[in-house]
């Protein structure tokens, strides 16, 4: 016999389908849950549901923003338009943000290229941004994927693919740690490397 | 340096061994199955922060424990230092570790503690490292660069990494995917792969007169020749060594551009430091075709106490000299060659040696540990008439 009831296993299950939640963890937030007032249990429901019919991502650049509209960053006035950064995801948009001193757009690639995990350029946003950079007057790509080998090569592929549109395609000169990833950069670190940049 | 204390925790079948060592020669005895290889393994793991003998740290952990832990007190030229390995198993699904290492307590990097403790490993299995595959041969050059060279270490990761990739995208496409993408990884490759071939060379050019002034210590009389040999070109053909990383670099990018056809119709690469060779010859011809087994194993003893002199030329210290079980593998005559050679290194010297049963003749003035059911004592074990 089960020692635990099974609403209880099952909503484990589901705690355990996010990132760096193992099963043991998943646990102990489901037993958290017990014994939750109705408005408890009701505001984790709604917010889910809010989260899953509101928030989406940015038909421009790819970034969060509310279900089929533009992101805070696209709608914003004042932004330099001929300046795209190109990120891996959008906690890397955060962390630039954070750092007070970009003031050009992004573009959210929704990961790195990496055939052992079965990604390859067709998984990323890269038919938007090729028609980004061809129809709306973008006059540099900063590419700020990782300095490890995922990012690099995603660097290296992306360089490739727009270097028939003429863009000036440029790379954090220095300041972003080899492997680190570019969310757990502190502010000041992020804003050095994007102000100095190399060719690709 | 060597390594003054030893503590081995949920490590194989070691629930929590403790050791105090000295410089010198210590023989640790004792029947198979007790632990003396994987008290080596473990010394070789705070080194290379990696087992020379297991694919994955992972295989290492005690059956069913949750958390493995190792540290050494080095006594080096610049004083003592602590180091530290702790690996936790992950929660869940096949065994994983999380590793942490320490440096005197302080939390640090796997990169910043090669270096600290120098070893140089001798296993029976190294005794095929003529006649055997090239990785191996591979395998002893960058044991050896690693412990002097951390970029070294970090290299590997990044080209293994890359090149796991590039062959992925080469089956990918293979497969239908797009027919270009590998090439992305061709960057990566190259920046690493060419670290990687620049030190390699650097070292072989170093290793190969100290190798044959050790033959001849062994007692043979022909020329042993070391050369590196870079798979740059293609499959199968290996060059002569670049003379620095941007020769390394250019010939590499050349070699995996004329290499692209022959990648992608085998969907895997072809090219890169990880087939190079390193060409052993005596008087001039190949020694795996053309030397006696007798001779094989003389340039192997050479070979290993040349790589403990390069440690010393290259860092101004002694590195611990592991011997696993290697003398009952050796005729009398190399194993008193062996033994005399390393008596002339010096006291400083710290050599670790393994031996079952009786075991061979070692010289007065060694220390003796017995190994039995885990525990580590003083004494040979056998049977000893009082003097
Ligand atoms: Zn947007």
């Amino acid at each position: 016999m089960p020692l635990l009831p099974e609403p209880l296993d099952r909503l484990a299950a589901e705690f355990a389908r996010l990132p760096g939640v193992g099963p043991k963890t998943a646990q102990r937030f489901a037993l958290q849950v017990v014994g939750w007032s109705v408005d408890a249990s009701r505001g984790l429901e709604r917010a889910l549901a809010d989260v899953r019919d509101g928030v989406g991502r940015c038909p421009t650049c790819g970034f969060i923003a509310p279900t089929g509209e533009l992101c805070a960053v696209c709608r914003q006035s004042g932004r330099d338009t001929g300046l795209v950064c190109v990120v891996a995801g959008p906690t890397d948009v955060l962390a630039i943000e954070r750092s007070g001193g970009y003031r050009g757009l992004y573009h959210v690639l929704g990961g790195t290229l990496s055939p052992i995990d079965g990604v390859g350029p067709e998984a990323l946003n890269l038919d938007r941004l090729e028609a980004r950079v061809r129809e709306s007057g973008v006059r540099e790509v900063i590419v700020a994927t990782d300095a490890d080998v995922e990012g690099e090569a995603t660097a290296a592929y992306l360089a490739e693919r727009l270097q028939p549109t003429g863009v000036s395609l440029t790379r954090p000169a220095h300041g972003l740690p080899v492997g680190g990833e570019l969310a757990y950069a502190d502010e000041r670190t992020v804003a050095q490397a994007l102000t100095g940049r190399l060719p690709v | 340096m060597h390594l003054a204390q030893l503590r081995l925790f949920a490590f194989r079948g070691h629930q929590d061994l403790r050791l105090e060592l000295g410089p010198g020669l210590t023989v640790i005895h004792g029947p198979n199955g007790q632990g003396k290889t994987t008290l080596l393994e473990g010394i070789a793991v705070l080194a290379l922060t990696q087992s020379p003998l297991a694919g994955s740290l992972a295989d290492c952990l005690a059956w069913g424990a949750p958390a493995m832990r190792l540290s050494a007190a080095v006594a080096g030229r610049r004083g003592p230092v602590a180091v530290d390995l702790r690996c936790d198993r992950t929660e869940a699904g096949p065994v994983r570790l999380r590793r942490r290492y320490r440096v005197d307590g302080h939390p640090t990097a796997a990169r910043a503690v090669l270096g600290r403790l120098r070893v140089v490993c001798f296993w029976p299995d190294d005794l095929g490292l003529v006649k055997g595959p090239a990785g191996g041969r591979r395998r002893l050059l960058d044991v050896a660069i690693s412990q002097s060279d951390p970029g070294y270490a970090e290299a590997g990761v990044r080209y293994r990494r890359a090149l796991e990739q590039r062959n992925a995208a080469l089956r990918q496409a293979r497969d239908g995917g797009p027919p270009l993408a590998y090439q992305a990884w061709d960057g990566a490759l190259l920046d690493s792969g060419a670290s990687l071939i620049a030190a390699r060379a650097d070292f072989v050019a170093a290793l190969a007169p100290l190798a044959q002034a050790a033959l001849r210590e062994v007692g043979e009389t022909g020329a042993l020749g070391l050369a590196y040999r870079p798979a740059l070109a293609g499959a199968d053909a290996r060059a002569a060594p670049p003379a620095d990383r941007a020769e390394a670099r250019e010939r590499l990018a050349d070699g995996l551009l004329r290499g692209g056809p022959a990648d992608r119709a085998r969907a895997q690469t072809l090219v890169g430091p990880h087939r190079d060779e390193v060409e052993m010859t005596l008087d001039g011809r190949p020694a795996r075709a053309f030397a006696s087994q007798g001779q094989q194993r003389s340039i192997v003893l050479a070979v290993k106490v040349a790589e403990v002199r390069h440690h010393r030329e290259a860092s101004g210290e002694e590195p611990v000299l592991l011997l696993d079980d290697v003398l009952s593998e050796l005729d009398p005559e190399r194993q008193g060659a062996l033994l005399r050679i390393l008596a002339g290194e010096g006291p400083a010297l710290q050599t670790l040696l393994t031996v079952a049963g009786e075991g061979p003749h070692v010289p007065s003035g060694a220390r003796h540990l017995r190994m039995d059911g885990g525990r580590v004592r003083p004494g040979t074990g056998a049977a000893q008439a009082p003097p």
